[in-house]
């Protein structure tokens, strides 16, 4: 696939997001949805799972971080979030190995 | 002309060629007969973990993704959902030309609905203008919609008015098609960062899903004041200040041609050109 043919070159060590919801906590996405309105590079967005016979407000609609290279650690969404102290969201940071140049603008 | 405008135009652009717009939604390919009898299911499994995938295949080289970089995703996107930016004038020129055909209907944006959730997610999001295939589906096809979503029929006048209340509050018009390439759908009305066209060309660098528009904006720098205006009109980075030469600073190549900037400018100093005429940008999209 050529949009990856970078990835071979160079690699480096990078400080990188490991976002988690528990959704045992959460209060869903459609009900709630404060983290990703909270986040400015739009690095969450809400999804669902089940295709058939799901409602907006329901469980079913679940926070999933989709962009999480975009992230800075700005920690807004788990101020915001009313189960933060359940561990609703956490946001971890840990080192990863990353191909050297992984956006580019056009 | 872009490939799509040679292949689908018939010697217009390929927005403005009436025979997009005639066809049925119901008599398209077999990926669309497929999201047409399950419309939910493939949306999902089209958007859903495929996103959070491409992200971390890009960025952590997880071996168990491997059998997903095998999907070309630049020419999966430009075969059955892409999109192009469109001016105002275009967009409204386009409702012109697709007049009776299906009407228009004002829709809830998928984007952000995904996006953005919660009350964003709500009856109020009704800002993507559904033309030809969509408004055509929404008729047909009523239990397609979402149930919790107001979905509004409009005049052409009415979307008209749609279209320009939108760009006021800045955001850039999309014309993009759906199923077979050149199939128009939908007008939206988007904004970076909640919009996935302008997030994943951007962010991303997937060219399948956006193409650049058939303009170029140009900035006379004579008649510039420096008011920065532009700048924050801009979606895609193109424009920045300079304290320098106290004016503003046009870099064309990474220009949409959305025209946003030209609609702000008190001093009417930034002019749409035609992307063929300028010899570096011409094969840009």
């Amino acid at each position: 696939m050529k949009s990856f043919s970078h990835m071979e070159v160079k690699t480096e060590t990078k400080m990188f997001p490991k976002i988690e919801f528990n959704m045992e906590s959460c209060l869903g996405a459609m009900d709630c949805g404060k983290c990703f309105q909270a986040c400015a590079p739009h690095v969450m967005r809400c999804y669902t799972q089940i295709p058939e016979g799901h409602t907006m407000h329901s469980k079913e609609w679940i926070p999933i971080a989709t962009f999480p290279s975009l992230c800075t650690g700005c920690m807004k969404c788990v101020d915001v979030c009313p189960k933060a102290e359940n561990g609703a969201i956490t946001v971890k940071f840990e080192a990863v190995r990353l191909p050297k140049k992984i956006f580019k603008r056009t | 002309m872009c490939d799509w405008c040679t292949e689908h135009g018939k010697g217009k652009k390929w927005y403005m060629a009436v025979e997009n717009y005639v066809r049925k939604f119901d008599e398209l390919d077999e990926w669309l007969k497929e999201w047409n009898s399950n419309y939910r299911a493939v949306q999902a499994k089209l958007w859903g973990p495929v996103s959070a995938e491409m992200d971390i295949l890009k960025t952590r080289l997880s071996p168990r993704l491997e059998k997903l970089a095998d999907y070309d995703w630049e020419e999966g996107f430009a075969k059955y959902h892409s999109s192009q930016i469109v001016t105002l004038d275009e967009a409204k020129e386009m409702v012109d030309v697709s007049g009776a055909k299906g009407g228009f209907v004002k829709l809830a944006c998928t984007c952000r609905k995904y996006k953005r959730g919660g009350k964003y997610a709500g009856p109020d999001n009704t800002l993507c203008l559904g033309i030809s295939a969509y408004a055509s589906m929404y008729h047909e096809h009523p239990e397609r919609i979402w149930k919790e979503h107001k979905i509004e029929t409009v005049s052409a006048e009415e979307a008209k008015e749609h279209l320009e209340k939108c760009s006021d509050e800045g955001m850039c018009h999309n014309a993009s098609y759906v199923g077979s390439p050149a199939y128009m759908s939908k007008l939206c009305n988007c904004e970076y960062p909640v919009c996935v066209w302008l997030q994943w060309r951007l962010d991303w660098g997937i060219t399948g899903i956006l193409k650049k528009g058939h303009y170029v904006a140009s900035l006379d720098q004579d008649k510039c004041t420096g008011c920065k205006e532009c700048v924050n009109a801009c979606q895609f980075k193109a424009i920045s200040y300079s304290p320098t030469y106290e004016r503003a600073i046009l870099k064309e190549d990474m220009c949409f041609g959305c025209a946003q900037c030209m609609r702000v400018c008190p001093e009417d100093a930034i002019k749409m050109v035609e992307r063929e005429s300028i010899p570096a940008l011409k094969e840009e999209w």
